[in-house]
């Protein structure tokens, strides 16, 4: 299982990585929507994207909305994983495509949770 | 100073109150939405579709979550109830959960939870289907409140009025019983079952040595237990 992280933090895709790594899954890093988008537009290979909501340059929501809109990669789960937490806002993005939805700061084992949901970890 | 382990037991056995608030302490509170989400597929494909047929005439339902802890377990039943049995929506269906932690009892029926326990095992779009966020915590929705009850009872002492149960779930908390009130705790759940219920243990749990009051079942890899003979 190959792994699109997105986040601006840097500390936040290397914690991402350590956990999805410890369960076996590969990963890649992307800064802002915008380059999740040129990395996903030339690879066919992402079963699964971690995406931040805030970025700079594009944020994770129109990350989603423009992947999914183009019809790019349509079977990769997409998990949300996010400090905004309000019901409208996590309706919103499930309409845009979002599979799941994690809230920071989250435990290892609320991660774990996720990926069962998605059918990505045991 | 701190008393020893073994002052602390002589203490609960001379002092029936610190025995309840001893027990309580010794009691884990883990928990979380759709723990073990295997059980609950059994659940949903076999066991209340059964129960929903035995009960077809008295269009009544009742289910205990035995060892309720703060509430998800009951909350969570109830959610699956409102999902996928749409036919229950005009049956009296009660969810009762019980635990021998006031403290927590008071947390289950209050329904709030923090962002921490919301993220465990409710998929987002029950979260925002039967929770309302309410500033910093999230609230169970009207409608499942008033299907659960909660109340305090120590499985292991004489029980409160409860009614007869379809579905006991007892999940997970064996171990935490020690042996000697085993045999107590199956008679109280026995005799508070409908000849038709199921009662479950958990996934890795089996009752067979503690008690003769239930027969075994397994369904979909999971065993349930059925009361073997009326009380």
């Amino acid at each position: 299982v190959k792994v699109l992280i997105v986040d601006d933090s840097r500390f936040m895709r290397q914690h991402l990585r350590q956990l999805l790594e410890r369960i076996g899954l590969s990963c890649e890093e992307a800064a802002d929507g915008r380059e999740a988008l040129q990395i996903l537009r030339s690879s066919a290979a992402f079963d699964f994207m971690l995406v931040d909501v805030n970025m700079p340059q594009m944020s994770g929501l129109e990350c989603v909305k423009t992947l999914r809109d183009a019809g790019l990669h349509p079977s990769m789960k997409i998990l949300m994983v996010t400090t905004e937490a309000d019901n409208s806002f996590i309706r919103r993005a499930l309409e845009y495509g979002v599979d799941e939805f994690l809230m920071k700061p989250f435990t290892t084992e609320s991660l774990r949770g996720k990926l069962a949901m998605l059918g990505l970890a045991a | 100073m701190m008393a020893t382990w073994t002052e602390t037991e002589q203490l609960r056995d001379a002092v029936p109150r610190l025995q309840s608030a001893v027990a309580e302490a010794m009691t884990l509170h883990e928990t979380s939405f759709f723990r073990d989400r295997k059980a609950f597929a059994v659940l949903r494909e076999t066991i209340l579709p059964r129960l929903i047929e035995a009960n077809s005439v008295t269009r009544k339902l009742r289910i205990w979550s035995a060892a309720a802890s703060t509430g998800q377990e009951a909350y969570s039943v109830a959610m699956l109830l409102c999902e996928d049995f749409p036919e229950l929506a005009d049956w009296d269906v009660r969810i009762i959960g019980t635990d021998i932690s006031r403290e927590v009892i008071e947390q289950a029926t209050r329904g709030r939870y923090r962002r921490q326990e919301v993220n465990r095992g409710l998929p987002a779009r029950t979260l925002v289907k039967y929770l309302e966020r309410d500033e910093d915590e999230w609230q169970i929705a009207p409608k499942l409140m008033s299907t659960c009850e909660f109340l305090q009872a120590d499985l292991t002492a004489p029980l409160p009025k409860l009614p007869l149960f379809d579905l006991v779930l007892l999940r997970n908390v064996l171990f935490h019983i020690p042996e000697q009130d085993r045999a107590t705790v199956f008679r109280g759940v026995h005799q508070h079952m409908s000849p038709v219920g199921y009662l479950t243990l958990g996934a890795s749990v089996q009752a067979e040595d503690s008690t003769d009051l239930f027969r075994a079942e397994f369904v979909q890899g999971c065993y349930f237990y059925r009361p073997a003979r009326r009380p």
